[in-house]
């Protein structure tokens, strides 16, 4: 086993270049899980925590620039509480203390687990993924083309994911998830809210309700529209439909943590509930 | 690119000498990049005080501190180390916050077990260091990520929140005032510390490494390939062992009639996680990438009971026709003529999965031949047990064992079997070296006992007063493929299913049944939280038939003294079950005001409701048998030392036995001295289980103490009532206004080094139960109930419990805040066996599949310690180490109902079941 120490970004990349089958680790959470029950077993590995190109966080004019290795516990955190709460919010419900201290958005990314809870965020963001390789440079990737499958994503084997593009929007956030228990809890279904309030729409993301993060267009149009947006209110009903156009959007499965049926009930509450805290 | 080694940059394959910062001392050693830090902290740097769980960031037993912030070392590749600074447990000592949080630990019980606490230390070091008063929510948030099966986690809460004690008060009981103090539990200092030595923490360096190959499939025939050549071709691996390699029986079980399981599968394997073959390799050998030579062929598994039971059915085992292992029955009256004209009849079937223990700590051990003595070393709930089954397995006379129980990291009921004792003397004895085993949290999950799962046919019925008249019972148990404590369980059940109330008219039938799942064996209660289930949802119901409150029926129907149980059994005294049911009608009459406020002001989709359940359960084994032995002696410098086999798996018995044993002999606990149980020491206490140490063990030391001190006095020619002292090598007394003293330096020393001792046993007297389960199965009960508040969100099916509140009757609380330990703990289980908890063979076999409560899901606890004093245990003293989970689940679901108008009648009762019992009442 080779492991490359990079402690920059053109180290990592070079090493990448080299040989794409390297697996790369950042804050191993989840990749130290499938190394110590041996379902992996790379034969070179590129650790991440000492590139400080991934670390850290920029403004591009109206659009946030987050470093793929920036971890939970930073993303809980002032400035992001302001800036995209639902990711803060997110961040917060992932894992422990422990988990958050490691894990990394981009780890969260590459993974691109359905379950991963800042996916819906970054989703109803309309994030951009950004990769960068040895050969290509940077190459920008909306998440709609990034996200391929349970845990398939389109970042290339000699790609970096270096950091994730988010716009700032004004308008109140939500990260609402459901699981079975009150901490260290997976999640069984989770909405992302945005609003923007100047543009006056409402964008929503969804998570473990199908194999990619999903969009739920139907369910955003109708709140566009029905939104009263001088006053920030609904009609009454209002809520209600948009959580049961959110459900019609989900395609969930079953498995040993909940029911398709449950997962699609679920999600619409959870979106309707998100709706009407930003309204509130 | 950096290529500098000692930061680990570019490695190939190649162990590197490294620099970390440890506790503040630079550490070298030398380790691969991906080497977890957990492994380099315990077996390079010796630092054992860091625990692993689960090697998958799901426990947070391993919490360690780099750089300040807390993180699972058991996920941190050393590579990644150059320049931090890292901090485990034992860097707590000489840090001035570090040693309050041990105090304050110590202070509060808040380590049972103690296997999760060095986590749970680092996990609150590590909030304390950014956040110096923490609320309770904050305490909970930063200690979300490590989980206690022990301590139901109130104790741990009110540690950390009370970390600042101003004056903190020590417990130091004068002589003859130890029964009833709260005092520090005898082994706590080096739990706080992390230096408790618990199964994996002191192998030899040199010991040779065990790997056992097991079973994919729940049923499989298999054959082995050329195991010489396995052996031969690889460098590192040094045996193989398979049946053939038994010398002894190649068959074991708790209960010896019926020991039927195999250290190794001979022909079939029946479920996935049996062992077929151990391989042992050299200490550092890459394991996980050899392919052992085996050959499956999947053959077609009984997965429930109803297959089983099919008259077509193969059998487990040929020589259990219809795959039925036992039965349980109890009779008495005539339900048939009774329940017809009930007023009213609640009836309802039941069912639930197999449960895991999920003790943080894996079973783990080691082992080796001295002078042809195999000496194991071993996490263990029963010591005794252990050598008689290793005697038959190795083909040897008892005594040429011993059985050296490490601590405990929790057991619950499943640490009572074999585990890795057979592996580690069949290896030691084969290699003659030194060897050593640890189950992954996999192969624990995998291949150790469950709770048995459990289909239960109910009906209950009461007449128009309110009067429970009649029930029968009708429960088939899933014991799956080996006999494990199947025939307790099914023997239990019948007798404990009436609940602890009055009722004549009275059948029970039980049925443990062989199926491919994991050996059911014996986990906290035997089979009586599920019975329990149905009895008390059961009385809800019919009380709200008959319009009565539900608390006042139970009242009504409550056991008491000179009744009847419904074995027969006229109980005599020490009857507490309507002490403690009356105990709770004022937080109940709370509860329902502030549920029905809640109601009120909340919106329609949170729903308040509270529920209750009484229990009883019978402390010992049921009509056998179960004597405790307890030796306790003076030694010629006038040192007082208890040999106390009880073995304390974090319940406290340590503790316990040495309060009753100074009160006894009549001097200060604190200068009783503890060796702890070790078959080539102390003698036979017993199995930690059933409830039975603090009731039979404490009976034996009791008896010992007394004897000890009537040796004493009559040396000194005193009254048994004179007080007497130590002083130094001496005996002194002043009786009768005259001086008395005896030298003891000048007396004959033994073999133990005493110069007085004392030995007692006690036998619970029972008798054995007739054709209808008539007789006396249990010396002693104990009883409790518990209320549950709590709030269902039906939109998402998700139960939110806001408190609970527990009464029991322990007789005598000989350490009340050890009673307290043992009800918050137990009720963590129940909240797990109510909600979360559904063991699936082959899918679930690790801890974030399979969800045991967190901090997160436990709400705050009143424990109300009610003292119906027993005519029978030491100082009136009852157990209740299984009484304090049963009445959890029932309560819960009681709640539930009363909260949203949905029975579940199927654990766990998850947010997927919740909800769609709340839609499906909404569409009828
Ligand atoms: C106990 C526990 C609880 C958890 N709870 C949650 C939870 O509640 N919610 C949740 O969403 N997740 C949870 N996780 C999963 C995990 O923490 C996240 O997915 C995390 O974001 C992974 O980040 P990491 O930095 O640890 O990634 P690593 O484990 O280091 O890497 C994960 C994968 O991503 C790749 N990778 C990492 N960084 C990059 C990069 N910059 N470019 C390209 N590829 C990269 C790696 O090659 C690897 O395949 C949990 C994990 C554990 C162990
Ligand atoms: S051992 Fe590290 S989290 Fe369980
Ligand atoms: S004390 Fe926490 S696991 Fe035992």
């Amino acid at each position: 086993m080779t492991v490359v120490t990079a402690t920059s970004l053109d180290e990592a990349l070079d090493a990448l270049a080299g040989d794409p089958s390297a697996q790369l680790l950042a804050g191993g959470t989840d990749f130290m899980v499938e190394v110590s029950f041996a379902h992996r077993r790379p034969a070179s590995i590129v650790t991440l925590r000492r590139v400080d190109e991934l670390k850290g966080w920029w403004r591009d004019g109206d659009t946030l620039v987050l470093g793929a290795g920036m971890t939970y516990t930073e993303l809980q955190a002032e400035p992001f509480l302001d800036v995209v709460p639902g990711l803060a919010q997110a961040a917060r419900t992932v894992g422990s203390p422990q988990i958050r201290n490691a894990g990394t958005i981009g780890g969260n990314i590459a993974t691109g687990s359905p379950a991963g809870d800042t996916l819906p965020v970054l989703v109803a963001l309309d994030a951009v993924i950004v990769l960068q390789s040895a050969a290509d440079g940077e190459r920008r990737v909306p998440w709609n083309e990034f996200f391929l499958g349970p845990k398939r994503t389109a970042r290339r084997g000699d790609e970096l994911v270096t950091a994730v593009r988010v716009p700032v929007v004004h308008g109140r956030q939500e990260y609402l998830k459901v699981g079975t228990r009150n901490a260290m809890v997976i999640s069984v279904a989770g909405v992302a809210l945005v609003m923007d309030d100047d543009a006056h729409t409402v964008r929503v993301g969804l998570g473990s309700v199908g194999p990619v993060p999903l969009r739920a267009p139907a369910a955003e149009a109708f709140a566009d529209s029905t939104i009263d947006w001088a006053t920030m209110t609904i009609p009454d009903g209002g809520a209600a439909q948009f959580g049961a156009l959110v459900s019609a959007a989900a395609s969930p499965i079953d498995d040993q943590r909940s029911t398709a049926a449950y997962r699609r009930h679920a999600v619409g509450v959870c979106a309707r509930r998100a709706l009407q805290r930003c309204l509130s | 690119m950096s290529n500098d080694v000692a930061d680990g940059a570019a490695a190939v394959d190649g162990a590197v000498l490294r620099t970390v910062l440890v506790n503040g001392i630079a550490a070298s050693f030398e380790a691969p990049p991906a080497t977890v830090l957990t492994e380099v902290l315990r077996e390079e740097l010796g630092l054992t005080g860091t625990k692993v769980g689960c090697s998958a960031g799901d426990c947070g037993a391993c919490t360690v501190m780099i750089d300040r912030a807390a993180v699972c070392a058991c996920m941190v590749p050393v590579g990644r180390l150059a320049g931090t600074s890292i901090t485990t447990v034992e860097g707590l000592t000489g840090d001035e916050l570090g040693e309050r949080l041990q105090a304050s630990f110590l202070r509060h019980a808040a380590a049972q077990c103690g296997f999760c606490t060095p986590g749970v230390l680092m996990a609150a070091r590590a909030l304390l260091g950014t956040n110096r008063q923490p609320t309770r929510q904050q305490v909970m948030d930063g200690l979300g990520g490590v989980l206690c099966r022990c301590t139901g986690y109130q104790a741990i809460i009110a540690a950390v929140l009370d970390v600042d004690a101003a004056d903190p008060v020590t417990v130091r009981p004068t002589s003859g005032k130890a029964v009833g103090a709260s005092i520090e539990r005898v082994d706590g200092r080096v739990k706080v510390a992390g230096t408790d030595v618990f199964g994996d923490d002191d192998a030899p360096d040199d010991a040779l490494v065990i790997h056992v190959i097991r079973s994919p499939f729940a049923r499989a025939a298999f054959t082995f390939c050329d195991l010489e050549s396995f052996v031969s071709e690889n460098d590192g691996i040094t045996a193989v062992l398979t049946a053939r390699d038994v010398p002894g029986v190649n068959r074991f079980g708790v209960i010896a009639p019926l020991a039927d399981q195999p250290v190794f599968a001979e022909h079939e394997t029946r479920f996935a996680g049996e062992a077929v073959a151990a391989v042992v390799v050299l200490p550092g050998f890459d394991f996980s990438s050899i392919e052992f030579p085996v050959v499956w062929a999947a053959l077609n598994p009984l997965t429930s009971p109803a297959l089983a039971l099919h008259p077509a059915a193969e059998l487990v085992h040929t020589d259990r026709p219809a795959n039925v292992l036992v039965e349980g029955f109890v009779q008495t009256g005539d339900v048939d003529a009774v329940m017809p004209s009930c007023a009213a009849v609640a009836s309802a079937e039941f069912d639930s999965p197999f449960v895991e223990h999920a003790y943080i700590e894996p079973e783990a051990g080691w082992a080796e031949v001295i002078d042809g003595l195999v000496v194991i070393h071993v996490t263990t709930q029963s010591a005794y047990m252990d050598r008689a089954s290793m005697a038959e397995i190795l083909g040897v006379a008892e005594h040429r064992v011993r059985i050296v129980p490490t601590a405990v990291g929790g057991g619950f009921g499943g640490k009572l079997d074999l585990s890795v004792q057979p592996f580690l003397a069949l290896a030691a004895l084969r290699t003659g070296q030194p060897v050593r085993i640890t189950y992954s949290r996999a192969e624990s999950m995998a291949s150790t006992t469950k709770r048995h799962p459990s289909k239960l046919s109910v009906s209950i019925g009461a007449d128009s007063n309110g009067r429970v008249t009649a029930m029968s019972f009708e429960g088939v148990f899933d014991t799956g493929a080996y006999a494990s404590w199947g025939p307790t369980v099914a023997n239990r059940v019948p007798i404990h299913a009436s609940g602890p109330y009055f009722i004549p008219n009275y059948r029970a039938h039980s049925t443990a049944v062989h199926t491919n799942g994991p050996p059911s064996g014996a986990f906290r209660g035997f089979g009586v939280p599920q019975a329990a289930i149905a009895q008390e949802t059961l009385f809800d119901e019919l009380a709200g038939r008959l319009g009565i409150d539900r608390l006042e029926f139970r009242i009504l129907n409550a056991l008491t003294a000179g009744q009847r149980t419904v074995t027969g059994h006229v109980l005599e005294g020490g009857v507490g079950i309507r002490d403690c049911l009356e105990a709770l009608r004022g937080p109940w009459a709370d509860a329902l005001t502030r549920a029905q406020s809640l109601n009120r002001a909340n919106d329609r989709r949170h729903r308040s409701g509270i529920g209750v359940a009484g229990i009883w359960y019978g402390c010992g084994n049921t009509s056998l048998s179960n004597p405790s032995t307890i030796k306790v002696g003076v030694r010629s410098d006038g040192s007082v030392v208890l040999h106390q086999g009880a073995i304390d798996i974090g319940q406290g018995s340590n503790t316990v036995i040495s309060q009753i044993v100074a009160d006894a002999i009549g001097i200060e606990v604190h200068r009783v001295l503890l060796r702890s149980a070790d078959t080539s020491i102390t003698p036979d206490a017993g199995k930690t289980s059933a409830s039975r140490q603090t009731y039979v063990s404490g009976m034996a030391a009791y008896l010992a103490g007394v004897s000890l001190r009537a040796k004493l006095l009559a040396m000194l020619d005193a009254s048994f009532d004179s007080e007497f002292v130590f002083d130094a090598g001496v005996l002194r007394c002043h009786s009768d206004g005259v001086a008395r003293s005896v030298d003891l330096r000048r007396l004959p020393v033994d073999a133990d080094g005493f110069v007085v001792v004392a030995v007692e046993s006690y036998d619970p007297p029972t008798t054995a139960l007739d054709h209808n389960g008539q007789g006396t199965p249990y010396a002693v009960f104990g009883y409790g109930a518990q209320l549950i508040e709590l709030s269902v969100d039906t939109a998402t099916g998700r139960v939110q419990l806001h408190r609970v509140v527990a009464a029991y009757d322990v007789g005598k609380a000989i350490n009340p805040q050890l009673v307290v330990g043992q009800i918050e703990g137990g009720i963590a289980q129940g909240i797990g066996l109510a909600l979360l908890e559904e063991y699936l063979p082959g899918r679930t076999n690790n801890l974030h599949d399979y969800l045991i409560p967190t901090i997160g899901d436990v709400p705050p606890i009143e424990t109300i310690i009610v003292e119906t004093h027993d005519p029978v245990g030491p100082y009136g003293a009852k157990g209740v180490g299984e009484h304090s989970l049963i009445p959890t689940a029932p309560a819960i679901l009681n709640a539930i109902h009363h909260a949203c108008g949905i029975r579940i009648r199927s654990v766990p009762a998850t947010p997927t079941k919740v909800l769609a019992a709340i839609l499906k009442r909404g569409a009828a």
